[in-house]
């Protein structure tokens, strides 16, 4: 049955489609005007204007200390329901054990910083956005067009691919992300890491990214992704293998990327039994790293179509 | 963004003069977005709040409106204001995705219409908003393309894929 019907509703109706648009239409949005008599959110509570001072300073006196700072940005930052006060490229911003902040920029999205957390602002242009994370934790809400916002980290690039997300840097250099909504791309040294929506990755200094896996994999085979990707040895493998459910997908297709010879045959195997993938992804192909194959196994996830991340790829 | 120029320009006159203040302009963007804000919404909170929870969006978007630099980014802008409000929401309750816990009279939509949304929820995020607004909001595969920011051939292939798992899925719970 041709597909038109689904996509614009010509050609010759498909009866199921039809039938569930019938079902669905009674929960179809109203369109009742906006109503103004809403009662404004939680009352901001004050806060003490000695710690606005204090970051204040330690923004400007950072700023002092890495050197001038140049244009102003979109970007503002925010203590408690405090008025924002404006950012600069080049700036640095640091919170205290006691000090949270927000960023915000109305085209971008707004970052959370957390306690000790320091940011440098490396970049805000027509370009795009870059921020240097250099220990702590944000939480990311964007809205740029992909690849737009830039994370680094000392272990890894983050890319933002349009979503919110959390991302956490030690001091030793290693790093955590967790996705809430959309998709991260991480990047370095030539390996790529794709998160989707509750998923997760950590990053180790000079390493890069490690295998993503989802935020409710079984610990066994968190604990065995976590010795492989440090060790690459077999029975850390066959671990992961073992305990790895359908959804686990995309741990082994990342995998796929990782491994070659027989580590690659197995996780193949394996992912072949967890999930149906196409004959365009065949062993032959996967094993001799042929990218359309890549994107079909991907495709077989059901986690998206290759389409939608090939269009920002080209910036990468 | 995959509109045509026409349609483009039009809109970026809308939110210029929306941010400039003008309530009918801004108007006109609520009533051309508002179904896409409630088909995002509807896939991931209770039926019951997407009504009141779209008017929060858009009176939240009002509010920033004058601080969106980028006016083509105004269909992203939007979207990640609803994502984040669903976000918000949901932390606060429970999500009810189990048609049996609707109350035995209650009046609207059908237990079965409840029941394929809760197919839907089931889905991988890239399927669950096409499928939404194509199916309950009644948007076309351009149209979607059109207001979300998305390329035709990611919505097209997104709800093909969605369609069929939608299918599998709604088979497996009539059994």
């Amino acid at each position: 049955m041709s597909e038109d019907y689904l996509w614009d509703g010509s050609g010759e109706q498909d009866v199921e489609v039809a039938k569930l648009e019938e079902q669905l239409r009674p929960l179809r949005w109203a369109g009742a005007p906006i109503s103004t008599n809403r009662q404004k959110s939680a009352k901001r509570t004050s806060f003490p204007y000695w710690a606005i001072a204090a970051l204040v300073c330690l923004c400007t006196g950072a700023a002092f200390l890495y050197g001038r700072f140049a244009s102003r940005t979109s970007w503002t930052v925010a203590v408690g329901g405090a008025k924002a006060a404006a950012v600069r490229t080049g700036q640095v911003i640091e919170t205290s054990h006691a000090l949270k902040a927000t960023l915000q920029a109305e085209s971008i999205g707004s970052v959370a910083m957390e306690t000790d957390t320091r940011i440098h602002i490396t970049e805000a242009s027509r370009r795009g956005e870059r921020f240097r994370l250099d220990h702590g934790t944000i939480h990311a809400l964007i809205w740029a067009p992909p690849a737009k916002f830039v994370v680094d980290t000392p272990s890894a690039v983050a890319v933002d691919l349009g979503c919110q997300y959390t991302l956490s840097v030690a001091k030793d250099g290693s790093g955590f992300l967790s996705v809430e909504s959309g998709w991260v791309a991480f990047e370095a040294r030539g390996i790529e890491s794709f998160i989707p929506a509750d998923a997760a990755c950590t990053t180790r200094r000079g390493q890069g990214p490690d295998t993503p896996r989802f935020i409710d994999a079984k610990p066994e085979l968190i604990a065995a992704l976590t010795l492989f990707d440090v060790e690459a040895k077999d029975e850390a493998l066959d671990a992961v293998l073992a305990a790895a459910r359908p959804r686990d997908g995309l741990t082994l297709w990342h995998l796929l990327k990782r491994t070659k010879g027989g580590q690659r045959d197995r996780v193949y195997s394996r992912l072949a039994q967890l999930v149906e993938l196409p004959e365009t992804a065949s062993r032959a192909a996967i094993l001799e790293g042929d990218m359309p194959a890549f994107d079909a196994a991907w495709n077989a996830l059901q986690l998206g179509d290759t389409n939608w991340w090939r269009e920002w790829k080209r910036r990468w | 963004m995959t509109a045509t120029p026409d349609v483009q320009i039009a809109e970026a006159a809308l939110v210029r003069a929306a941010q400039g203040g003008d309530r009918a302009a801004f108007g006109a963007l609520y009533q051309r977005y508002g179904g896409v804000i409630h088909g995002v919404l509807l896939s991931r909170v209770p039926f019951a709040d997407a009504e009141d929870l779209t008017q929060e969006v858009f009176l939240k978007a009002m509010e920033r409106l004058p601080g969106l630099r980028e006016i083509e980014a105004f269909p992203a802008w939007l979207f990640a204001i609803a994502q984040r409000m669903a976000v918000d929401h949901s932390r606060n309750r429970k999500l009810i995705c189990d048609p049996a816990q609707l109350p035995s009279k209650s009046p609207g939509p059908d237990s079965q219409a409840f029941t394929v949304l809760s197919a839907i929820r089931e889905l991988a995020e890239a399927y669950r908003d096409p499928l939404t607004l194509r199916l309950v909001e009644g948007l076309t595969g351009p149209e979607i393309a059109e207001r979300t920011g998305l390329t035709p051939d990611s919505v097209r292939v997104n709800l093909c894929r969605g369609m069929k798992l939608l299918r599998e899925r709604l088979e497996d719970k009539r059994r």
